[in-house]
């Protein structure tokens, strides 16, 4: 059978599961369309929360980012795993004591502030929309280049099964999909890499065969020879301080992210929270200690593969043609020499690679079975569309719960919000197929503010919220206004209009760091210049910090 | 919400004198059976109980979030970052000790920490369960 019928047949056979499974999770209540009944055990919430983070820049972007970065790459590492103790020991068993349905809820509630409800509530929508928008972009340009149809008709296609199964199912629709998802997810993704660890090094387990084989040590090798500093050399392409203030930004951003945080509304008791945080991390790790494997292992290969070969004779390679074509490839003899070139500088360099073939090729590389290439289109698909998903729920509850229920219409039957929420979440399909099919040009630049914001503004309000007991609506709504509007605008003045990265050279992407601890600090001081908060309101906290209530089931 | 403000509130701010719950009529209905006097004494016992009980929950449960954020702030940040370079000429494996810590290392302590803080505050739970060991 051929590629391109596995990749149909595998594409239709994983679309027809998820389908089935939302039908068979359509839920009739409120609490089920937002925390899925609050029924979901710890280890599969584990999953679902890995398939929920886990996105399409995750699986197809991150190796190939980290094969060029050598070792800064570790900022992607880190930060995006490193937030994950931070969310297990500093958030998620508090917010699933608090108990109610969406994060706005909670600096709502703890703030008794409607101002500070619908702040965050427009934070989770902004945050939410600009990342879902590269999702429905992912989808496309999988089915585009695996199934050879246009992108607008891949996006169409996520569309319409996201939307049969959030609608029906919300949470628990969702929910369930992605713990399927994350089954496929992770199945592509192995599979390759313990198929070129064993090809390149004879180790079949890709962290093993990256640490004790002599590859780094080759391709350091390789890359002094060739006139590229050593890969495993740190601080390459940032500074210390930056390096560290992005992972520390992207750490608390993710611990901040609203996606992630209702995941843990969704389990039966604080004791699964803390399990659960647990074991999405081990599900996360799975996938991202194999990354830098894949990374070096991929750019090895391919400088091995391609350097000093002659042109005519890597163009008659199956791969190289075919990616050359998609133009994420380019080859081009400039020394007139007859043989392709690796090189550091521009005008030199003969082999120009797209960081996002990294993943995807590496099967055709390695010179995988066909089944294998379709697998890991299937795999991208599902670590799209399970973001998606997970995000589009965010966007629908903050409209349908926090907005309309809680501030327009709070006297609303379930009935009335639970279809207001299904109108919702469909309306931000649309929006969000829109951005897919016409994406915005600075689609790339969001991300950094994705988590610069919510480093800035969700990470430290909520957790002042618990852990600070005197912390006031005043101080919380003055720091996050300032924390947002400070990394908003380092932000947009340094991609934007050119503004030169003014305090000690931090990034756009390490900035959300600075913003965070401006909050934190305003909060505090703010909070103690003002009076205390009302009885009830430490009384909530209080009760926060107790210890929880026996459970009878495993976690 | 409701059983939320039922639980009783420990002391409000640090260093001053704690506040009485609110729900006094639901703890003084425990005792309700009992004689006036003994009743009032026991009550107070009960209520001071209950929330130094609570508040060496919460200290013991800081205490365990210090200790293992520390650690995952030595593995990512020290190990990992600020002495990335130092490190480069001790080995793991075959790999120089900053970079596995940066990309291998410090995500496999990262899952340890989140089951090793689940495990223990499992411990702590069951030792503090409905207010603490003075109501066994």
């Amino acid at each position: 059978m051929s590629v391109e019928a596995w990749t149909y047949g595998l594409v239709a056979a994983t679309f027809g599961a998820y389908l089935l499974i939302g039908y068979r999770s359509r839920v009739h209540t409120t609490e089920g369309f937002y925390v899925a009944g609050r029924g979901i055990p710890a280890i599969f919430n584990g999953a679902a929360t890995a398939a929920d983070w886990m996105s399409a820049a995750s699986f197809i972007s991150m190796a190939g980012l980290i094969s060029f970065m050598g070792y800064d790459g570790a900022v992607y590492l880190m930060g995006w795993t490193g937030g994950y103790v931070l969310l297990a020991l500093l958030l998620a068993p508090y917010l699933r004591k608090f108990g109610k349905y969406t994060v706005p809820d909670f600096i709502g509630d703890r703030y008794g502030s409607d101002t500070a409800r619908l702040v965050a509530a427009m934070c989770a929508i902004f945050i939410s929309l600009t990342y879902v928008a590269g999702q429905m972009r992912g989808v496309g340009v999988v089915f585009s280049r695996f199934l050879g149809v246009g992108i607008g008709t891949g996006v169409l296609i996520g569309m319409t099964v996201v939307a049969f199964f959030a609608v029906l199912g919300g949470m628990k629709g969702i929910t369930w999909t992605q713990v399927a998802q994350y089954s496929i997810l992770i199945l592509a993704y192995l599979i390759p890499a313990v198929a070129i660890a064993m090809k390149l090094t004879g180790n079949p387990i890709p962290q093993l065969a990256l640490t004790s084989s002599d590859i780094a040590e080759r391709l350091n090798q390789i890359q002094l020879d060739l006139g590229f500093s050593e890969y495993t050399k740190p601080f390459q392409s940032k500074s210390m301080l930056d390096v560290a203030c992005i992972t520390f930004a992207l750490m608390a951003g993710t611990a901040g992210l609203p996606h992630i945080l209702v995941r843990f509304y969704t389990v039966r008791s604080v004791r699964a929270a803390r399990y659960s945080a647990g074991w999405a991390l081990l599900f996360i790790v799975l996938l991202y200690t194999t990354a830098p494997a894949v990374a070096i292992f991929a750019r090895y290969n391919l400088i091995d593969t391609l350097h000093d070969k002659p042109l005519a004779e890597a163009r008659a390679l199956d791969w190289v043609s075919s990616w050359e074509k998609t133009g994420l490839l380019n080859l081009e003899d400039k020394n007139g020499d007859g043989v392709l070139q690796l090189a550091p500088e521009p005008e030199a360099n003969e082999i120009l690679v797209d960081p996002d073939i990294i993943v995807l090729s590496t099967p055709e590389v390695a010179g995988l079975a066909p089944w294998v290439i379709a697998l890991v289109a299937a795999g991208g698909l599902a670590a799209a569309l399970s973001t998606a998903a997970g995000l589009l729920l965010v966007i629908s509850s903050s409209i349908a719960h926090d907005i309309y229920t809680k501030l327009i219409n709070p006297d609303a039957s379930d009935a009335q919000r639970l279809l207001v929420g299904r109108v919702m979440i469909l309306a931000a399909i649309l929006v969000a197929g829109y951005f897919g099919i016409n994406p915005p040009g600075f689609v790339g630049e969001v991300v950094a503010f994705a988590f610069g914001l919510a480093a800035a503004s969700f990470f430290p309000v909520i957790l002042l919220g618990i852990f600070d007991k005197r912390t006031n609506g005043t101080g919380a709504i003055t720091g996050m206004l300032l924390g947002l509007s400070f990394t908003a605008s380092y932000i947009i003045g340094n991609r934007f209009f050119g503004m030169e990265p003014w305090l000690f050279g931090i990034s756009a992407q390490g900035i959300g760091t600075v913003g965070l601890f401006l909050n934190l600090l305003a909060t505090f001081v703010i909070s103690r210049l003002t009076a205390p908060p009302p009885l009830e309101l430490q009384q909530l906290v209080e009760s926060l910090r107790a210890a929880p209530p026996p459970t009878r089931h495993s976690p | 919400m409701r059983e939320l403000l039922a639980a009783p509130a420990g002391p409000l701010v640090s260093g001053v004198v704690p506040c009485l719950p609110t729900n006094r009529r639901v703890v003084a209905s425990v005792f309700a059976l009992e004689d006036d006097a003994r009743c009032e004494v026991a009550k107070e016992d009960y209520l001071g109980n209950r929330q130094a009980s609570q508040r060496s929950y919460w200290i013991s449960n800081l205490r365990l979030i210090g200790c293992l954020l520390a650690i995952w702030f030595l593995v990512s940040f020290v190990l990992g970052i600020f002495l990335a370079e130092p490190l480069a000429s001790v080995r793991v494996g075959r790999l120089p000790a900053g970079f596995w810590w940066a990309q291998q290392g410090s995500m496999f302590v990262f899952v340890i920490l989140i089951f090793v803080y689940a495990w223990r505050m499992d411990r702590l739970d069951r030792s503090h369960r409905d207010g603490g060991e003075a109501d066994r």
